[in-house]
Formats: structure tokens, C-alpha cells, sequence
């Protein structure tokens, strides 16, 4: 099993709050490295999360919930 | 390739170059967005930065939290009754009027991809080249939050202190390459009243909190008497634009 990751070096500044705005895809669904998965948002400034690796997507966030770099959004099973 | 409509001419900002673009008037709203994302892939494969001016017809853009309000779908047919379809965007933020007189700006550019992304350099990529341009015309620009109005944020852009522009960017990877869209949404000549009428309106029929304070937004010809139209604008702009590169 691995995990989708909010990379530490996705934005400067780790002390800033983001928002997962949507899934790209749905729990359950099967997933390919370099897939974007999911996005999130800060200051207006909107990033595609990308799987590192293949599974099928088990969502831990839900859309609106806030997130900070380094956080777990997802496991790939 | 850039788009339609596209020019030779080259604008910089921040030490990068880009090639101009005029694609309006966009069919819909949702053509206008999905030319950005599609010009994205364009900029990851060519290298080429893209500067693109564009229009919709008039519409509410609205994010997808806001498509999760308790009535949006009676609130969306009632505006669109009205004449003012609502359209859904795929990011953030709240919602905004795109009515004739409002024109976008588009940004297109690679970044490098090991590189962190630098919001505030991103989004002065398109705001420093705008607030230059209006001040050795004489007006009064200023980048920070409005208090109160229209989907405020931090690089909201005020003429005297009332919001003229929002803005917004994009950052996607495209086979490891990192390309960033800097998007500002001005408000050249529209009606700003009927623009914050129409979100405060959107919001209380779907059952939404946000309301827009009276007063906050304006236009760019509201400030200058010589801002006259959007063709007009977009002529006097790139032309500032081509001169300083």
C-alpha cells in the first residue's frame, strides 16, 4: 500500500492553510502513477496532486477539508 | 501554437517572454476555461509562454463548493431565466460575474519543475505588468484584499481602493513539466453594480452566506476617462506591453 501526500515542497511557506477543492477521480477507482488525483487550493493558487505510484484510490479527505503540505489525502491499496 | 488569434508580438513580465493572444469572443464560458488548461499542455509542449486576452458571454462562473449549496439548482434556473446562465469552474474561490466589459487575462508559463511554487512571484507575473501600465496612465492601483468584495484574496486588484480586478492561478504538470497559469479577471467597463447584484443575488437564492458590500468593485473606465472600451484596452495594453519588452 502507498500514500498520496501533499508534497513538502508543493508551495513556499509551510505554515500556509490549503482546502482539497475535488477529486479527480473516485474512491474505488484504479489509479496509475502520474495520475492527478486530486486538487487543493491556497491564496486562490490551485495544485494537481499526482499519484507516485499504482492502486486503487481510498479517499481520507473529503472535498472542503483543510490540508497542509506533508498530510496523507489518500491510500492507494 | 497560442490559441487563435495569435499575435507575434511579445509581451515579458518578470523576465519572461510571451506571445501574445486575442481569442474573443469565446462560444461559452466553459470553452473560454478549457482553452487555459488546453493552452497549458501547449506551453509544456512547445516552451512557448502565452499571453491570452479573453472574453465569455455574460454568465455567473461559480466554484464547486458553491454547486454544493442547499438550492444552487433552483438558484442556477432562476438566474439563468434572467439571462444570466450560471457556469461552474473547476477550482475555488466564490463567485464571479463575467458580463461584457469584463475581459481576462491569461499567463501561461513553465516554471521549473524541481522548483516550489512561488505564489506571490506567480501572481505578479500578471499584476506587475497591469499596475505599471495603469500608473503611467494616472490611476491609482494598488494589489491587496478588498474588504467585502466579490471573491476577494490577497492579490485582489483596486483602483482607489475598490476591487477592478481578481485573480487566480493554476499549477499542473504536464510529463514533468510544470506550467503555471496566472489568471486576472478585470473589470474594464461592465456594470459593477449589476456584477455584485448578481453574486449577492446568486447567493441568497441558493442559500449561500457570502454577500458582497456595496461599493467594493469598480471599473477601470469608471477611473479613467480614457478606458473607453475593451478592444481599446487590449490595443493601449500590448502596446505598453510590446514597448517596455
Amino acid at each position: 500500500m502507498s500514500k498520496i501526500v501533499i508534497p513538502q515542497d508543493l508551495w513556499e511557506g509551510n505554515d500556509k492553510e490549503a482546502v482539497l477543492v475535488a477529486w479527480l477521480l473516485d474512491d474505488g477507482d484504479e489509479v496509475e502513477c502520474g495520475d492527478a488525483v486530486a486538487e487543493v487550493m491556497v491564496d486562490k493558487a490551485q495544485y494537481e496532486i499526482t499519484a507516485e505510484a499504482d492502486g486503487v484510490l481510498k479517499t481520507l479527505k473529503a472535498p472542503d477539508d483543510e490540508v497542509r503540505l506533508g498530510d496523507v489525502i489518500a491510500e492507494l491499496v | 501554437m497560442c490559441g487563435s488569434g495569435t499575435s507575434t508580438q511579445i509581451a515579458v513580465s518578470n523576465g519572461k517572454s510571451f506571445r501574445i493572444s486575442v481569442d474573443f469572443p469565446c462560444k461559452t464560458a466553459q470553452h473560454g476555461i478549457a482553452t487555459d488548461q488546453s493552452l497549458m499542455q501547449d506551453v509544456a509542449r512547445s516552451g512557448v509562454n502565452c499571453l491570452r486576452f479573453w472574453q465569455v458571454p455574460d454568465c455567473l462562473i461559480v466554484s464547486k463548493a458553491d454547486s454544493r449549496l442547499p438550492a444552487f439548482d433552483a438558484a442556477a434556473s432562476q438566474l439563468a431565466r434572467e439571462g444570466l446562465p450560471v457556469e461552474q469552474r473547476n477550482s475555488g474561490g466564490t463567485a464571479v460575474a463575467q458580463l461584457a466589459g469584463v475581459l481576462n487575462i491569461s499567463w501561461i508559463y513553465q516554471e521549473h519543475p524541481d522548483r516550489a511554487a512561488d505564489i506571490s512571484a506567480a501572481f505578479h507575473v500578471s499584476l506587475d505588468p497591469l499596475v505599471a501600465f495603469l500608473t503611467t496612465a494616472g490611476i491609482n492601483a494598488t494589489i491587496g484584499e478588498v474588504e467585502g468584495a466579490y471573491c476577494r484574496g490577497k492579490y485582489d486588484l483596486a483602483v482607489d481602493g475598490r476591487k477592478v480586478a481578481g485573480t487566480a492561478q493554476r499549477v499542473a504538470n504536464f510529463q514533468g513539466k510544470k506550467v503555471i497559469l496566472s489568471h486576472l479577471c478585470l473589470n474594464v467597463c461592465a456594470d459593477f453594480r449589476r456584477a455584485d447584484d448578481a453574486v449577492n443575488r446568486f447567493y441568497r437564492l441558493a442559500g449561500g452566506e457570502v454577500r458582497v458590500r456595496p461599493g467594493s468593485s469598480s471599473s477601470l473606465s469608471l477611473s479613467s476617462a480614457k478606458t473607453t472600451s475593451v478592444t481599446s484596452f487590449i490595443d493601449e495594453f500590448t502596446a505598453y506591453l510590446t514597448q517596455a519588452s
